[in-house]
């Protein structure tokens, strides 16, 4: 009998450890996790701006969403890593032209996904051309 | 803008593009058929792309007329909006990718149907004609790349991209089909290993060489031509040529002229007047007149020059280019 008992508080222990162990593990993992947003005007510029993420070596995974609704103008974004690769790009145009009384909108959206990235500064870079409208910039680590 | 329909069963043999797609509430039930005129458009957006609407009906269908599309063979691009989004909203990548593209012309009858509405167009078909099948196999490829990466080392991923961009251009230079081929081409970072594969290219804008379409036209752009290559081997052989002289003009030639610096200051001041003087071409009476000495003075001075210089004659004087 005092074995069982012995047996059950041995084996109730461990299962409490490992969940505790479980539990640490996944706040550790939340807490690891880093994300920034950045919200752009864009008001006629055609002024090319580079946004950057450092991405260090323990990084499992990134996520960049960038989105954008431009009112007149030309807007390309472009992804690249580190070694200068493209990863990705859309351009946004509007036929619109600044003052003019009609409207229209066009957006252009692009979700990446990247696992094991490679360590280094990552870059959005943003091509306006008498842009007028927003942009915004999420991105996450894991 | 081309006019709207609904309505339609699969069997319906006009020329057309329509399909059937299973919708959910986010999305508005409109069509939208754009043209896609280079590969470079195919991650654009803009109103102007559009060149027709359909509205899906409570069962999903849709349908466009084709008989107003170019004649031979192009690129177009079906997508779908949000309920808030303007009608130009394009969205690449993630489960909301709301775009396929599909190869049509005015004979065609083109069925694209989706099975599932959470990812759009995750899960489509594109029946009717058969260049969309290659299209499609290109596009399973690409996908794989996506899956493949996630769980594989680096160095993997990196054999694996190889691969990948090696099948892609076996596509390439197997298809009959121009676009498919240039498709396939163009998801296989053709960029980065146009070095790596001169000899395929050069066969392959040859094989191609009749093609004048705008997707044909902005790849040859894209590629470094023989004339191109030329330039570039010219432009190198000039740099080396430039880069030679700097060393000579830098390096070699200094040590040359500290060394006739050298031998100058070895002169005294009087004798490299009278140096300056033999080298113009003086006699020995001009310089005696000019320095206002002696002609006695003049020849000792020369005969210590010649010591000094190491020379025999005036000529081997007006030779020597200090």
């Amino acid at each position: 009998m005092k074995n069982t008992i012995k047996l059950v508080s041995t084996l109730s222990f461990f299962l409490l450890f490992t969940l505790g162990v479980f539990a640490q593990s996944q706040s550790t993992h939340q807490c690891n996790s880093t994300t920034s947003n950045r919200n752009i005007e864009l008001e006629g510029s055609s002024d090319t701006e580079n946004i950057k993420i450092e991405v260090d070596k323990d990084v499992n995974k990134i996520h960049i969403g960038v989105s954008s609704t431009i009112k007149s103008g030309y807007l390309t974004v472009e992804v690249y890593d580190p070694k200068g690769n493209k990863k990705g790009n859309f351009s946004v145009e509007s036929q619109i032209k600044p003052g003019d009384k009609k409207k229209e909108l066009v957006c252009g959206q692009m979700q990446k996904q990247i696992d094991e990235p490679i360590e280094g500064t990552w870059i959005v870079k943003l091509i306006p051309r008498d842009a007028v409208g927003t942009i915004s910039i999420h991105t996450s680590q894991i | 803008m081309l006019s709207n329909s609904v309505c339609f069963s699969q069997s319906n043999s006009e020329p057309s593009i329509k399909g059937k797609l299973h919708i959910d509430s986010r999305w508005k039930p409109v069509v939208y058929l754009s043209y896609i005129p280079t590969f470079k458009d195919m991650s654009k957006m803009s109103s102007q792309m559009i060149i027709a609407e359909a509205k899906v009906d409570s069962l999903g269908y849709f349908s466009f007329p084709v008989n107003q599309l170019p004649k031979s063979d192009r690129l177009y691009r079906i997508h779908i909006s949000k309920k808030k989004a303007p009608p130009a909203s394009l969205i690449i990548g993630g489960e909301e990718e709301n775009h396929i593209f599909f190869i049509a012309n005015p004979n065609v009858n083109i069925y694209i149907s989706n099975t599932d509405s959470l990812g759009i167009f995750n899960k489509h078909k594109i029946q009717g004609y058969l260049p969309n099948n290659d299209l499609s196999s290109i596009n399973k490829i690409i996908e794989n790349r996506k899956t493949e990466s996630s769980t594989d080392s680096r160095i993997k991923r990196e054999f694996l991209e190889k691969n990948i961009n090696s099948k892609l251009r076996r596509i390439a230079d197997t298809s009959s089909h121009p676009i498919v081929s240039l498709y396939a081409l163009n998801q296989s970072n053709f960029e980065s290993t146009f070095l790596e594969n001169q000899k395929f290219y050069k066969n392959y804008l040859k094989k191609w060489k009749n093609e004048d379409s705008l997707y044909f036209t902005e790849f040859r752009t894209k590629l470094p031509t023989e004339e191109n290559t030329y330039i570039y081997k010219f432009l190198l052989i000039a740099l080396g040529f430039f880069s030679l002289g700097f060393i000579i003009n830098y390096l070699i030639v200094p040590r040359k002229k500290h060394k006739q610096n050298r031998i100058l200051t070895s002169l005294s001041i009087q004798e490299r007047k009278i140096f300056a003087l033999l080298q113009d071409g003086k006699s020995n009476k001009e310089i005696s007149e000019e320095l206002n000495i002696g002609i006695s003075t003049v020849k000792s001075h020369i005969s210590s020059i010649y010591n000094k210089l190491n020379v025999k004659s005036r000529k081997d004087i007006l030779n020597l280019h200090l």
